[in-house]
């Protein structure tokens, strides 16, 4: 809880935090190693000063002299008093061999017998030596030096020493200054701490980390679920993000970030974006087999260019949209032909019957059924497929406008479809190719298309014959490329889609298209399979 | 950042072969030069007749084919010579003793024999408790019943100073007849043969002496020897009770050893091994020993460290108040 608590603060404190924790733990590191360094040295050096001068006071001839005579105690006690002095020493005290005080800082304590411990080894052995004592006063650190006589043999002990309590406020006042600067210096760490949060924050708009992080992974959402290609480049035109639509448009991976964007969608003007601020709406351009249209977008900061946000989206898909829209227009108008020559039928009908030609009237309706049970009879009888019947009645209506013999074969056969085959895809594949058909023989004597159907293997085949001039051998394969076209006039837009849809509808369907032409006339053989 | 870890690597690799060359080279060719062997004394002690004795026996049975010169260096207790032992190489070896330990626990020295390289201990000697021999004393555990009524009551005699193992083995046998050694009388005299004559002219009633500086006098009758310091009764001296057999518990050696500067190479410490273990054995070493009243006493450098930090301790404890600890 509390760690959660910690990692939810804002940024500002989080830096501030961060630097300060570094500081203090730093300062307290270091000053911690000076403080023990200082107190070595102070305490080093109070063993050698307390040594020293127990020694040099051990040696003193007036010393000596003074452990055997009473009359020159007083000056004896002079003289400690001056090295005292003299070294900052607290105390020294002058011991004759049987342990008597000669000299202490408290006059009381003159002339009584002490029994030697810290001067033991001095005592007995002639040592000289440092130690930590309780012994004197106080708590302190002693220097121990005996009193030689010129033989050798012990006549008494100094100890020279100086109260702990009395280095802790000497190790204080050392001390004491590193405070004063470990304070300041936290005080700046604070000061920069906040400087450097507040200038952080001011790069990333005030926002707190998880704020951004929550933007970025709406854009992350935002971007893919578009299904436009977005591009976005940075102030020297690198790619610096790409959106998976895009990477589908244009078939490419991960590895254009940071490459230049001319490299994906080359013959574009950038310059003009970044010199005149302003983005350019509805370009087209062919690339990868597609014409796509492109939006270019500058991305502004502070009314500096930062770079280019490049939208589009793929023409082939509006274009296929419109096509759809034409060819169910063009059901409709062909469904207003076959009512227009129905009415014509039935003028021509009460024209007869008002002159009383009843035979010849007979006559009419007697081909007209015919015919119709004809066609009525594959229609219904043979293609059992509900849309391709939809389809099929739609063009004999249309070609019986255009006075064309269309045809269909007797001998077709169609179940109903599988149900992966969709109305759009038949309406592309058989309706574009008998449109086509009808187009290529509209200007012949004896115009005739014919179209069969069956479905008795692993395939459904759909045959479409003309009698036009047919196509010659280098531009089969051109006909099913998108903008490729025969036709010297047609809907805007529309033109030269035909075939290419057919063809990408086709191969949808994992099928076949096979074009047999000849001066004759043309035969075109769709093979899809009915499993998916 | 890889080239500059591969150029130091480089220079380490030639560094360290420079190094284990160097070493490895000594070490085949040791030893190169003149033997020095120090007495840091005067001539004409303990100390300068060990290393003589040395020379001439390394040199007689032809153990070492090195010239071999002995320095004296005397001065400080030994301090002189060891000093400049620290900063010689393996052919220069000092003889050395508990003054070595000692001079640092009192203050005398900042050297301890763990700046050194212990190479061998020798012989040793052991210390007499003498009285001149009209006293009315009959035994060491005598002196020390009246030390323990009244520390002052006598004046005992030691040279050339204190601290050194006649003293502290005067001490340590009050010290464990539990006489308060802080009243103790001590009067220093210069040498053996002043300590000599002040008992004889009755100006100290005690004497603590080394027994190759008594045992002639107590022979001829001229002094008593009370108490040795020995494990057990010397050869000569039959008659003279240890302080064990007294009462004393305690046995106090004073030897003498040999250490060589420190940071020695293995090789160099076997060499001294085989020179001076072949040494001990032959016959004039045994000669000598006989001659100055010593006793062998022989540890090689591997034994003679162990030795040397319980001698350490032993004197650490013995400087120590009784009853305390540091």
């Amino acid at each position: 809880m509390l760690f959660k608590n910690i990692t939810n603060v804002s940024l500002q404190t989080k830096i501030t935090g961060l630097l300060l924790a570094v500081i203090i733990g730093l300062i307290l590191i270091l000053s911690g190693l000076f403080t023990y360094s200082k107190i070595e040295q102070i305490i080093s050096n109070k063993y050698n000063l307390s040594m020293q001068t127990a020694r040099t006071v051990s040696l003193l001839p007036s010393v000596t002299e003074g452990l055997e005579e009473e009359e020159t105690r007083q000056s004896l006690q002079f003289l400690t008093d001056q090295y005292s002095m003299e070294n900052d020493a607290d105390f020294i005290i002058v011991q004759d061999k049987d342990g008597r005080i000669l000299t202490h800082p408290n006059d009381d304590y003159l002339g009584r017998v002490h029994e030697f411990k810290s001067g033991y080894r001095a005592r007995v052995f002639g040592g000289y030596y440092n130690m930590e004592t309780e012994e004197f006063i106080g708590p302190s650190i002693v220097g121990v030096a005996p009193i030689m006589s010129s033989t050798g043999s012990v006549r008494g002990v100094v100890t020279v020493g100086y109260l702990k309590e009395n280095l802790w406020s000497l190790i204080y006042d050392r001390v004491e200054i590193i405070l004063y600067v470990s304070m300041a210096v936290i005080v700046i760490g604070i000061l920069l701490g906040y400087f450097l949060a507040r200038h952080i924050r001011k790069e990333i708009f005030g926002y707190e980390p998880r704020e951004i992080a929550q933007l970025y992974c709406n854009r992350d959402t935002l971007l893919s679920s578009l299904n436009e290609g977005v591009i976005a480049t940075d102030k020297d035109s690198m790619v610096t993000l790409i959106n998976e639509s895009a990477k589908k448009l244009l078939d490419v991976g991960d590895s254009y970030v940071n490459k230049p964007i001319t490299s994906l969608l080359p013959n574009l003007d950038y310059q003009g974006v970044y010199e005149t601020k302003e983005g350019k709406l509805n370009q087209e351009l062919f690339i990868n087999n597609k014409t796509l249209i492109v939006n270019l977008l500058p991305l502004l900061a502070n009314s500096t260019v930062t770079g280019v946000v490049v939208s589009f989206r793929d023409k082939t898909e509006i274009t296929e949209m419109l096509n759809m829209l034409s060819e169910v227009k063009q059901y409709s108008d062909d469904l207003r032909a076959q009512t227009h020559e129905y009415s014509n039928q039935m003028h021509l009908m009460y024209g007869l019957l008002q002159l009383g030609k009843y035979d010849e009237v007979l006559a009419l309706i007697d081909r007209e059924i015919n015919n119709l049970d004809k066609i009525n009879r594959s229609i219904f009888d043979q293609i059992e497929d509900t849309n391709v019947q939809a389809i099929l009645i739609g063009k004999v209506g249309k070609a019986s406008e255009k006075k064309i013999d269309f045809d269909i074969d007797e001998d077709s056969y169609l179940s109903p479809l599988p149900s992966h085959i969709e109305v759009s895809d038949l309406m592309i594949i058989i309706g574009n190719l008998i449109d086509n058909a009808v187009e290529e023989v509209s200007a012949k004597l004896n115009p005739r298309v014919s179209f069969s159907t069956i479905d008795l293997g692993n395939d459904i085949i759909f045959e479409i014959t003309d009698n036009g001039e047919g196509i010659d051998k280098e531009e089969v394969e051109k006909v099913f490329w998108a903008g490729y076209s025969t036709k010297k006039e047609g809907l805007e837009g529309k033109k030269g889609f035909g075939l290419a849809n057919v063809k990408s509808s086709v191969e949808k369907l994992n099928g076949v298209i096979e074009v047999e032409s000849t001066s004759d006339g043309t035969i075109v053989t769709v093979y899809i399979p009915k499993k998916e | 950042m890889k080239k500059y870890i591969g150029a130091i690597l480089v220079l380490l690799a030639v560094f360290i072969a420079g190094c284990s060359d160097e070493s490895s080279g000594s070490a085949q060719n040791f030893p190169n030069g003149n033997i020095e062997i120090i007495a840091p004394a005067t001539p004409g002690g303990g100390w300068d007749a060990t290393a003589r004795a040395m020379q001439k026996i390394f040199d007689d049975e032809g153990l070492i084919e090195e010239n071999i010169n002995v320095s004296n260096k005397p001065g400080g207790g030994g301090e002189v010579g060891w000093q400049y032992l620290k900063n010689q190489d393996a052919h220069t070896i000092s003889i050395n003793s508990s003054l070595v330990i000692t001079n640092n626990l009192l203050g005398q020295s900042d050297l301890t024999y763990e700046d050194f390289t212990p190479l061998g201990i020798l012989s040793t000697e052991w210390i007499s408790v003498a009285v001149p021999p009209d006293s009315s004393f009959g035994s060491g555990k005598e002196i020390m019943q009246q030390l323990k009524k009244d520390p002052t009551s006598l004046k005992i005699g030691v040279a050339p100073s204190l601290g050194n193992n006649d003293h502290l083995s005067f001490v340590q046998a009050a010290k464990e007849f539990g006489v308060d050694v802080s009243k103790l009388e001590f009067m220093v005299y210069e040498s053996g043969g002043d300590v000599l004559t002040a008992l004889l002219g009755g100006h100290v009633d005690v004497a603590s002496m080394s027994v190759s500086e008594s045992k002639e006098q107590h022979l001829a009758g001229e002094l008593e020897i009370l108490a040795v310091s020995s494990e057990e009764r010397i050869e000569g001296l039959e008659e003279v009770k240890t302080w064990k057999e007294q009462g004393v518990d305690m046995v106090f050696p004073h030897w003498r050893g040999i250490m060589g500067p420190p940071d020695m190479t293995e090789e160099e410490i076997a060499y001294w091994d085989e020179k001076i273990g072949k040494m001990v054995e032959s016959e004039a070493w045994q000669e000598v020993m006989k001659n100055n009243e010593w006793e062998p006493y022989y540890h090689n450098s591997e034994e003679s460290k162990k030795f040397l930090a319980e001698q350490t301790e032993k004197y650490q404890e013995l400087l120590q108040q009784a009853g305390l600890t540091e």
